[in-house]
Formats: C-alpha cells, sequence, structure tokens
C-alpha cells in the first residue's frame, strides 16, 4: 500500500496511525511506501510538519494530542469484529444500481461479480481495464465530495473510517448510502462478499464467487511444503520493520501456503517488529511486497546493517510478491495464495 | 566546582551512556552477550545485533547529541537568546526541505553527499531567511520579533514538505517521505563517519570562537570595541552551526528540544563561559541522546516510540521552566 492514499497533514497521520489495520492493505495504494511509511509518518508529523511550522510548545501540544488520539482510535480499532448482522444494518440500499466503491478489494468483487455496469466511479488506485474508464472521484479515504456527488450515486462503500470525518452523514443526508467495510482478514473477505451479494441484490452470484474462492484457497492449503515447514517473516520494510499478524489475511494466506508466520504470538493488526528480534527469531523465508524485481530487492537487503546477518538473505530466501497482490483482500485471495505457495516452494522446495 | 573535573567527568559520560545503549534493546542479551557480541567471538546472532545494529546507532545517537546541542549553544550565544535553537529558528526545517528536494530530485541515487550538501545549503538560506526576515521589520535584532521569523520560516517549509508529500506517488519523492520518516533506526558506519567528521570540524572552529562569543554575549558593540570582528565571526558562526544542524538532521530526521535545553541545562547548572560551555554542551548532548534512545527503543519493545517524542517529554516541561524563569528575572 502505499501511503496515504494522499496528501499529508494531520488528518491523515490519524487515520494511518488509526486504521492501521485496514491501510495496511488498502488496496488504494498500490505504489507502496509501505505502510510501514504510513505509520511513520505520524511520527514524524508531529516532528516535521508541525514542529518545523510552530516550533515550541504548540507543537509539542499538538504532538501529543495526535499521539493520544491515534492510541484511542487505535484501541477502537482493536475491538472485536462487530457481529454480521449489526455491519448489515448500515447498509441501507439493497439492489444499488449507481456504485462508487473506495475500496479497491470491494471494486475488484464487484467485477467479478459482473456487475461492473453498476460502477459509476472509481478511485485512482482503480487501474483494471475493467474500471480504468470511469471516472476518479480522488483517493479512497480522501476522495472528492463534489465528484461523488455529481456521479449521484445510490450506493458508496467506504472503509470503517472517521478519517472520512463528515463525508458518510453528508451523503446520507443527501439520500446517498453507506456502506462501511471492514476487511482484516479472510473471513472478513467471505462476509464482506456476502453484504456486497445483498447491496446489489446478486447474492447467488456472491454465494458462488465465495464457494470458488474457497475452494481454490483450500486446492493450495493441501499442496503444501518442504518440511518441517519453514517459518516465515513477512517483512514491511522500515526502521523497525512490521509485519503481518497472525489473524490479518496476509497471516493466514502464508498458513495457507505451507509456512508458520514467524512471531506467531502476534495476532491482530500490522505490529512493529524490532530488527534485532528478527534477528533473533532467524526465519527461514521472508516474503517483501515490493513492485521491484526480486533480483534487486534481494542486492538491497544483502546491504541493510542488520537484515544481511540474517540467515534467510545470506542464503537468499527472499520472496518478493507485488505489493497490489498483497494490499487486496478480495476475490483474488485464490490467485494470490497460489502465487505465495509458488514462491515459497521455489524458496523452500516442495512438499515430499 | 572547578571546570575541569566536570569537563573530565562528561567525557567519562559519553562513554558511559553509549554502554548503557548497547547493553538494552529488544532482545536481552545481558552484558557478557553485548561484550561477547562486540568482540566478535559469541553467538553470531549477538554479534549481529551488537555490531551491526546497536553499535552505530549508539554512536550516531551520540553525535546527533552532541552536533544539536553544539548548534543550540551556538544560536543562543549570537543572538543572545536562551530560546534560540535549530528547531525553533526553522534551520531543521530548512535542513529538511533540502534533504527531501534532493532525494525528491533524484540526486540521492546520483551522489551519495548530494544530500547533506543540500540539506547544508536548505539550513543555511533558513537561517539567512529568518534574520532577513527579523532585521527587515526592525532595525535592530528583536528577541519576539525574531522567534516570530523563526516561526513564519518553519511554517513555509511545513509547506514546503507537505508539497512534496502530496508528490509521493512518484518514485524519487517515495523515497524522501522514507526518508522523513528518518529516525536512528537506519543508522549506519557511513553516516556515523559523515556527521563524525562535521561535528569535529565544527568543533575547532567553534571553540576558536568561544572566547568572541564571551565578549559579544555583553554586546556587540562593546564586542567591536574590544577587537572582535563580529560580522566575521557572526557568518562564520551561523554556516557552522547550519552545517550541524543539517548533519544532524540528515542522520536522523527532526529531533526537537535537544539544542535548546542542552545549553540551558549546563549554563543552569554550572554557568560559564563559552570555553567551557561549547565543549559541554556537546558531551551533555552526546550522553543525553544515547539514552533518550534507549528509552525509545526499550519502553514499547519490540515497537518503537519516535525519539523526537522522547526528546519532546523531557524538552518541554524544561521549555515552560525557562520561559518561566525568565520572565521572572524579567519582572524583578
Amino acid at each position: 500500500m502505499n501511503g496515504p492514499p494522499d496528501r499529508g497533514g494531520r488528518s491523515q497521520e490519524t487515520c494511518l496511525e488509526a486504521f492501521s489495520p485496514l491501510l495496511s492493505f488498502a488496496g488504494g495504494m498500490r505504489r507502496e511506501v509501505g505502510w510501514p511509511g504510513l505509520h511513520r509518518l505520524s511520527a514524524s508529523a508531529g516532528r516535521l510538519f508541525f514542529g518545523f511550522s510552530q516550533g515550541g510548545v504548540l507543537t509539542t501540544s499538538r504532538l501529543l494530542s495526535i499521539v493520544a488520539a491515534s492510541t484511542l482510535l487505535l484501541a477502537s480499532c482493536n475491538r472485536p469484529q462487530r457481529p454480521a448482522a449489526e455491519q448489515s444494518d448500515a447498509a441501507p440500499v439493497v439492489r444499488a444500481q449507481r456504485v462508487v466503491s473506495l475500496v479497491p478489494s470491494m471494486t475488484d468483487a464487484i467485477v467479478a461479480l459482473d456487475a461492473t455496469d453498476r460502477l459509476v466511479g472509481r478511485t485512482r488506485y482503480d487501474t483494471a481495464p475493467e474500471v480504468a474508464d470511469l471516472p476518479s472521484v480522488g483517493g479512497g479515504l480522501d476522495p472528492s465530495l463534489e465528484a461523488l456527488i455529481a456521479l449521484e450515486p445510490d450506493l458508496v462503500i467506504g472503509w470503517e473510517s472517521a478519517e472520512y470525518r463528515g463525508l458518510r452523514s453528508r451523503l446520507e443526508a443527501g439520500g446517498i448510502g453507506f456502506h462501511a467495510a471492514s476487511i482484516e482478514d479472510t473471513t472478513d473477505v467471505f462476509r464482506s462478499l456476502d453484504e456486497l451479494g445483498m447491496l446489489l441484490d446478486l447474492s447467488d452470484r456472491a454465494a458462488r464467487l465465495s464457494a470458488a474462492v474457497r475452494e481454490s484457497l483450500a486446492v493450495v492449503s493441501t499442496a503444501g511444503l518442504r518440511h518441517p515447514k519453514p517459518t516465515v517473516f513477512y517483512a514491511l520494510l522500515g526502521a523497525p520493520p512490521r509485519t503481518a499478524g497472525r489473524r490479518t489475511f496476509v497471516g493466514q494466506l502464508i498458513e495457507i501456503a505451507g509456512g508458520i508466520p514467524a512471531f506467531a504470538e502476534l495476532y491482530n493488526g500490522w505490529p512493529e517488529v524490532s530488527l534485532e528480534a528478527v534477528l533473533a527469531a532467524q526465519p527461514d523465508v521472508i516474503v517483501v511486497p515490493a513492485d521491484d524485481s526480486a533480483t534487486n530487492v534481494a542486492d538491497a537487503f544483502t546491504k541493510k546493517p542488520g537484515w544481511r546477518d540474517l540467515r534467510a538473505v545470506r542464503e537468499g530466501r527472499i520472496v518478493v510478491i507485488p505489493t497490489h497482490l498483497l494490499n487486496r483482500p478480495g476475490p483474488h485471495l485464490g490467485s494470490v495464495a497460489r502465487t505465495l505457495h509458488e514462491a515459497l516452494v521455489e524458496a523452500w522446495g516442495p512438499a515430499p | 566546582m572547578s571546570r575541569g573535573p566536570v569537563l573530565a567527568g562528561l567525557v567519562l559520560a559519553v562513554p558511559v551512556a553509549i554502554a548503557i545503549s548497547l547493553r538494552f534493546g529488544a532482545v536481552g542479551l545481558g552484558w557478557s552477550g553485548v561484550w561477547e557480541g562486540l568482540s566478535g567471538n559469541g553467538d553470531p546472532i549477538a554479534v549481529a545485533i551488537t555490531r551491526d545494529l546497536r553499535l552505530p546507532r549508539a554512536v550516531l545517537a551520540a553525535l546527533v547529541g552532541g552536533a544539536l546541542g553544539l548548534a543550540g549553544a551556538t544560536f543562543q550565544a549570537l543572538l543572545r537568546n536562551p530560546l534560540a535553537d535549530p528547531y525553533v529558528l526553522g534551520v531543521s526545517g530548512g535542513a529538511a526541505v533540502g534533504a527531501v528536494l534532493a532525494i525528491g530530485a533524484g540526486w540521492a541515487g546520483v551522489a551519495g553527499w548530494s544530500v547533506p550538501v543540500s540539506a547544508f545549503a536548505g539550513a543555511a538560506l533558513a537561517i539567512a531567511l529568518v534574520l532577513r526576515i527579523a532585521t527587515n521589520v526592525e532595525q535592530r535584532l528583536d528577541v519576539r520579533v525574531l522567534l516570530l521569523s523563526g516561526v513564519v520560516a518553519g511554517t513555509f517549509f511545513n509547506a514546503c514538505i507537505l508539497l512534496a508529500l502530496s508528490f509521493q506517488e512518484t518514485e524519487a519523492f517515495r523515497a524522501a517521505v522514507f526518508w522523513m520518516m528518518g529516525g536512528l533506526g537506519g543508522a549506519s558506519w557511513r553516516s556515523v563517519w559523515m556527521l563524525a567528521l562535521a561535528l569535529g570540524g565544527a568543533s575547532i572552529v567553534l571553540l576558536g570562537l568561544a572566547r568572541s562569543f564571551d565578549l559579544i554575549a555583553h554586546g556587540e558593540e562593546t564586542a567591536g570595541f574590544l577587537g572582535v570582528p563580529v560580522q566575521r565571526v557572526r557568518l562564520l558562526a551561523y554556516l557552522t552551526a547550519s552545517l550541524l544542524t543539517a548533519g544532524a538532521v540528515v542522520a536522523a530526521g527532526g529531533i526537537g528540544f535537544v539544542g535548546l535545553f542542552v545549553p540551558h541545562t549546563v549554563r543552569l547548572v554550572w554557568g560559564g563561559g563559552h570555553r567551557f560551555l561549547l565543549p559541554a554542551t556537546l558531551l551533555v548532548g552526546a550522553a543525553f541522546l544515547p539514552l533518550a534512545d534507549t528509552v525509545a527503543r526499550v519502553i514499547t519493545a519490540p515497537a518503537e516510540v519516535p525519539l523526537g517524542v522522547i526528546t519532546a517529554f523531557v524538552g518541554v516541561p524544561f521549555f515552560v521552566l525557562v520561559l518561566r524563569r525568565q520572565t521572572r528575572r524579567a519582572q524583578a
């Protein structure tokens, strides 16, 4: 993912911090800065954005308020998933005809449901040929309200995010339905497909799509890898790096593909892990989301202090997966699992 | 207390701080593990952690702390203003803009030195701009006008950085965004050597100017009568302090308040002329920052708190204290 989908500034940071789980795969962010970036941004926010400009006490109080606010928001992010029933209450429109999805994985799902004709807009991160001709409303987290309203949608699908501030209420005041998507793990993917099916009145198709995705995941998970199973460290580069918790779709994809997430004790979200701890853990394989070539990425690792001391780096067991595959928890989950599995087979070896 | 033993004590405090910084981290190694790691015959993981991660980081923290402290003491001496520091004056912001532009323009890949050079140019331009605004408004340099100018310049640099951020979808600017997230996490021996060189040279220059600073403290006119080439001293000192700021910003991003409260602590605790104040400030900064960084690395391990948060937590109460003292003194 990339950076905050958008312009810098305070709102962005708050959101980054707060919605790390969401953002971590926020589909939009194709051209990734990597999301550690995002997170760190908030830190630099205090330092750079405000610090430099205001100096002094004001700065710090502002920094502190950001920290405090983010903490609160993070806490709210970590609350248990709401039950599905409650989620669908938030979906006032049934059989939506004019839809704008601000969530790229949901856009993918709409295309996969063969309902592309219901889409009337896209975000600037949706560049698939099926939707590329639609008018863009801007970023997924900071769309232009004017552009959205001008498209006269009857349903807008967005993140479950405080980042929208007035957006949701203004849309609803104008009679436009808003559905908040919250997708962190594979279960959420299937739930969101169900919800989408109801919203578009395409429940049967959605059920078939879900079944197909489940089937392809099952196929991958029976394939397995050479024994003993490798421990896999998913590395979102930063200082310190971040990884995927076990209860995120990336953590689950690693297990489906036959690996064991290094730091299995980390469950939720996208926690920071100090490089020291990674060195102590010595994972067997490192998975890196990147758009650069695998050789370049591996080369860069062998030059980085700390990283170059990892056995996986020295022995060349670095798996590079294009970023857009690992930040869209949508209908392509099965093929992503297959890509990951094939890459792991190459790095570690096939099951006996 | 006489000054010699104090300086000797501070010289010892720096390696102690670095040792403490080496000892603690996300992975518990113990003193013996750290020692074996450093000597290279311990467990290879301990060797990697201590030699490749903790040592360059601790040394870089010491250098950054020393550079910021010394730069702060210099600005305060020149401006005879205890609230001056590279951060408040917008000099750090100027350095950051310079570095971001160099990275964003893709020069970093062409020549490794372009980022520090560009940061230095940014810092020098920033201080020139701030002084210019301040002296344009009133003929003589007024402290309040100066601080306001710092805020104004800082706001402008802030806008430049936000503008750069909005270009982050291009490859080069993404690198710049990464750089800004800075911190000491990316410490390498290359950055250590670069900053060590800048700090070494700057210390020699500034210590040579210490006597002039003492005289300038009594007023620039008086200093002029006593044979100090005030304009030349000021120019040289501003440039040197900007160089230090740029070096610190390139190495670790913006870290506030170190340049403000370290010189103050030294002045409040020991007092004294600049021949003592400057080296003492350098050493206290160099001892303080590795300790602050240790706290930043340990309190939420294995995650890290941004170093600027820790320095702000120490620095802000201090800033308030200084302001109060000043006001009281003015009232008395």
